[in-house]
């Protein structure tokens, strides 16, 4: 028997608007190398302030995922030489972080448990260009806050691996501290991946980097578990080292042997006292915590009767929440708004690639047209015509229903006329449904409707029809 | 052309119109170019900035800005490890040869605003490392009251500048006495304040831990005047103390002093110990002298390197030539890093980034730095129940009077000069070295004055005494 065990190390940069030991902006996509200043880019004299905000969402975090805080917690410094270092040394947190502990749920009877979270400095980022013999530096992102959090090895599959990194996603971007984006950087992994013939011991770990999507980090764990297997099986040791994933190749190569551990040489950041974190900042983190995913489900399946694949949709982002939230608000249909969420707009948003809010039809206007449909006035099918053209001129929706006529036929007299024109215009089809196909009503319902160009109300149009075929 | 030594005679005769901020200047200027081939305390000039100045302040000079403005057109001189906006700035290291400052150090922004004029940048050992400035990356500075002699270090420059009256004050820094010790060997005052009174922003850190700016004048008014005019709170700092001048103790009544036993073993200068014993007497006609035991002060020196060295490894990490100063092409970036640093540091820094790097290394994962800080405790508590007791300490600033040009090869030799001045300098305590009477050479011998935590107010009081006394 083979048990695979994964451990995740990762970094999530925080949405502060500005970095985490300066007032420079902290932002994503800006021209190379305009928001540095002395603190960030290591001149001389420069000091570091840390960001209280950065603290805030790391508290915010902590807590969310159950942790322990840490009241006092140390800032360290790690030395090391890479040109993407501006000062020689990364302000990190080593022998206290500010979190120890806390955990994820990946599902009812599975969780994950962490190690710690700490919170540091990014560090600039080097661009290779291909074909060119330098290699340019982009110091925008030196100093932009992280928070690293760094799970046990609990973990036993690529699928597991998955779904944390999928959970922590959820819950950073409920928490609004991280846009969660692995393509942009904005979360990074790395994996630990090893294995073990029993229970009771740990294999030979191998570190794979270079990780750029929730999809590289399972098929790499798959790999590793494969080429680890393989080796255990042909007798060859597994070394410790660091590997790299290949995309395109599907596979991990070797980077380098861990042959004896790195000497960062870390000592307390003398430039700083110990990040104290007071009673008062606490208290406010614990407030500003949203409605978390699993309460959110919780509450969808509970409170509005929704199924949990429905609740499992709804709670996926906490954008498509807040838009759902917003349209349930004194109207007492959930199911519907769901189903439109999930249907019709969920369609609209994969074809653009745009988010809910983006879309161009706000919740109240959303409830408008389903209120529309509740009461009659228009009906579903029409409802589903009109939404490009509510998206396309942002008019109210029962403005567009009046302008185009749009209004529901209810008239009895007119239905009548209609069914008789019908029957009259279909002889032999009435005859054989006197002589029993009864089959034809639906025939006959379809001709109706589209006599009517859809308009006409479903269900007294058909005990019209039917009243009629009596006949 | 008669000197004009304090602030307050300098301010007198403008307000008198005997002369004028820009007079001033100019002959500053000239005395500096007549007299400073010899004696090499600048490194940079600031003639242009300082003569537009100074035209500035003459044309809208009244009583009631100098009353308003403490430093009102006094010219002062700046160590170059601390940043003037625009103004090369080097710490005397070629590393940083032709380095522009890209901004005001905190001090240097609060000099400016009370008015006053920075003439130039002061010669030093390259990154405060030394006591004789013979250890500058450029050219050593003679002593002005001979010039066979080195005027002490690191701040040489500075103290040799005052000395030699091309400016009335100056600002140094002070780690394990970099201030004092030139004062006293150029025969003026040095102070070096509690750490944290004094902002370190845009100072070249060498040693975080220790590190304080401070200032030299001709008279104990006049270094007191300029400490007043740059200390407070700096929100730029995370190590700044909120506290303000105007919030320091009032001076308490005095009925006792310290001094400290068994010092027979260090070997003092004879002329030093017949002044510090004038000191004493003098002292003990109107206060009780209480001698005291500092069991730590034979550790204080291994103690200070330790922390001094470890922390200068890393503060220097990010002098790689790559976002300024001598940048220096290689293969690869390890080759680049090399040269730049091969080329640009010189011994003393070299010895003393080694030491450190070692001292920090895995080998001793962190022990000896973390021993240091644990002495220095030791240190700083031993001071504070001296002073539980008496108000303040009087201790000779040096050993040994100044010493001639290569007169120390031995780096072990030249630390001693340290000894005295480096217990208060880990306590974090203020203290102020004032020259006592003149021997054959026309040295003085400076003897310091040490008080608790932000006594800098009592300090001021005791060192006019015995400073009124003694002239």
């Amino acid at each position: 028997m083979i048990i695979p065990t994964i451990g995740l190390e990762i970094h999530i940069q925080l949405l502060t608007e500005t970095k985490m030991f300066c007032r420079c902006k902290s932002s994503f996509g800006d021209s190379p190398n305009s928001n540095i200043c002395p603190v960030c880019m290591g001149y001389p004299g420069a000091l570091p302030v840390p960001n209280r905000k950065a603290v805030e969402m790391a508290l915010m975090l902590g807590i969310a995922l159950q942790g322990d805080i840490q009241l006092v917690s140390d800032f360290s410094r790690k030395n090391y030489f890479y040109p993407d270092l501006p000062k020689g040394y990364q302000i990190t947190q080593d022998s206290i972080p500010i979190v120890k502990g806390g955990c994820i749920h990946i599902r009812e009877d599975s969780t994950v448990f962490l190690e710690r979270m700490h919170i540091e400095e990014d560090s600039a980022k080097m661009i290779h260009e291909t074909g060119a013999d330098q290699t340019c530096i982009d110091f925008n992102r030196a100093g932009v806050p992280l928070l690293e959090i760094v799970t046990h090895p609990c973990m036993h599959s690529h699928e597991d691996a998955g779904i944390f990194l999928e959970k922590l996603k959820q819950i950073v971007s409920y928490l609004k501290i991280s846009t969660g984006k692995m393509e942009e950087g904005a979360l990074r992994c790395d994996v630990n991946v090893s294995i073990s013939q029993s229970e009771d011991t740990l294999g030979q770990k191998v570190e794979v980097k270079n990780l750029n999507s929730f999809r590289a980090v399972m098929r790499s764990i798959q790999y590793e578990v494969q080429r680890q297997t393989d080796l255990l099986e042909k007798g060859i040791p597994i070394i410790a080292e660091t590997r790299t994933w290949n995309d395109e190749e599907s596979k991990t190569v070797q980077m380098r042997i861990k042959d004896s551990k790195s000497d960062y040489r870390y000592f307390p950041e003398p430039d700083l006292h110990s990040l104290v974190v007071s009673e008062e900042m606490l208290e406010k983190a614990k407030c500003s915590i949203p409605e978390l995913p699993r309460d959110a489900y919780n509450r969808l399946v509970t409170k509005h009767g929704l199924s949990e694949y429905d609740a499992q949709f709804l709670t996926a982002s906490p954008d498509i929440l807040q838009y759902f939230d917003e349209c349930i608000e004194g109207f007492a249909d959930p199911k519907i708004v769901s189903n439109w969420i999930s249907s019709e707009l969920m369609k609209i948003m994969n074809d653009r690639n745009c988010t809910i809010y983006q879309i161009g039809i706000s919740p109240k206007k959303l409830q408008e047209l389903l209120k529309l449909i509740q009461n009659e006035t228009i009906s579903g099918k029409i409802a589903k015509d009109l939404l490009p053209q509510l998206i396309q001129t942002g008019k109210n929706p029962s403005d567009i229903v009046k302008e185009q006529g749009l209004l529901q036929v209810t008239d009895d007299n007119v239905l009548f006329e209609i069914v008789n024109k019908v029957l009259q215009d279909n002889p032999k089809e009435l005859e054989r449904y006197h002589a029993g196909e009864e089959k034809l009503f639906g025939m006959f319902m379809g001709a109706c409707m589209k006599a009517t160009k859809g308009k006409g109300n479903p269900k007294l149009l058909n005990t019209i029809l039917r009243e009629a075929l009596k006949k | 052309m008669k000197k004009l030594n304090s602030i307050k005679s300098i301010h007198e005769a403008y307000l008198l119109g005997n002369t004028t901020p820009s007079q001033l200047v100019q002959e500053c200027l000239k005395r500096i170019q007549d007299q400073d081939s010899n004696i090499q305390s600048f490194l940079t000039l600031c003639e242009n900035e300082a003569i537009d100045s100074s035209l500035q302040l003459s044309a809208t000079i009244s009583r009631e800005l100098l009353q308003k403005y403490p430093l009102y057109g006094i010219p002062v001189g700046v160590k170059d490890n601390i940043n003037v906006n625009n103004v090369e700035m080097t710490a005397a290291s070629k590393i940083l040869q032709n380095h522009r400052s890209v901004y005001d150090a905190t001090v240097v922004e609060r000099l400016k605003k009370k008015g006053a004029i920075i003439v130039g940048k002061t010669n030093m050992d390259e990154f405060a490392m030394g006591s004789s400035t013979e250890f500058s990356g450029f050219y050593p500075t003679k002593n002005p009251i001979h010039l066979d002699y080195t005027p002490g270090g690191s701040s040489g420059g500075s103290a040799a500048a005052v000395k030699a009256g091309f400016c009335p004050i100056a600002l140094g820094s002070d780690t394990g006495g970099s201030v004092r010790q030139p004062a006293s060997f150029c025969g003026i005052v040095g102070i070096r304040p509690t750490y944290g009174f004094v902002s370190r922003y845009g100072m070249t850190s060498f040693c975080s831990t220790l590190d304080q700016i401070g200032s030299i004048g001709t008279t104990v008014d006049d270094a007191f005047l300029l400490l007043q005019c740059i200390c407070g709170y700096d929100e730029n700092d995370s190590t700044s103390e909120n506290m303000e001048w105007e919030d320091l103790p009032e001076v308490p009544s005095l009925d006792s002093f310290g001094i400290l036993s068994s010092m027979n073993h260090l070997q003092m200068d004879p002329f030093i110990e017949k002044m510090y014993q004038r000191v004493v007497q003098f002292l003990s006609s109107s206060y009780k002298p209480v001698t005291y035991d500092l069991n730590m002060l034979d550790c204080a020196m291994a103690t200070y390197h330790v922390i001094a060295d470890s922390e200068a490894s890393s503060n220097l990490s990010r002098f790689d030539g790559i976002r300024f100063g001598q940048q220096k092409i290689g293969l690869s970036s390890e080759e680049s890093y090399l040269l730049a640093r091969t080329e640009g540091f010189g011994t003393e820094v070299k010895r003393r980034v080694l030491l450190g790097t070692y001292i920090l290394s895995n080998e001793f994962a962190g022990n000896y730095y973390k021993q240091a800080l644990y002495a220095k405790d030791l240190v700083t508590s031993e001071f504070e129940s001296i002073f539980t007791d008496c108000p303040f300490l009087v201790l000779p600033t040096t050993l040994k009077m100044p010493f001639k040009f290569g007169e120390r090869k031995d780096p072990l030799d030249m630390y001693y000069s340290d000894y005295l001045t480096i217990p208060s300098s880990i306590a974090g305590l203020p203290s102020v070295s004032i020259p006592i009477g003149i021997d054959d050479m026309g040295f003085s011998a400076g003897i310091q004055l040490i008080g608790p935590r932000f006594s800098e107010k009592l300090l001021w009081k005791v060192a006019r005494t015995i400073e009124e006394e003694v002239s």
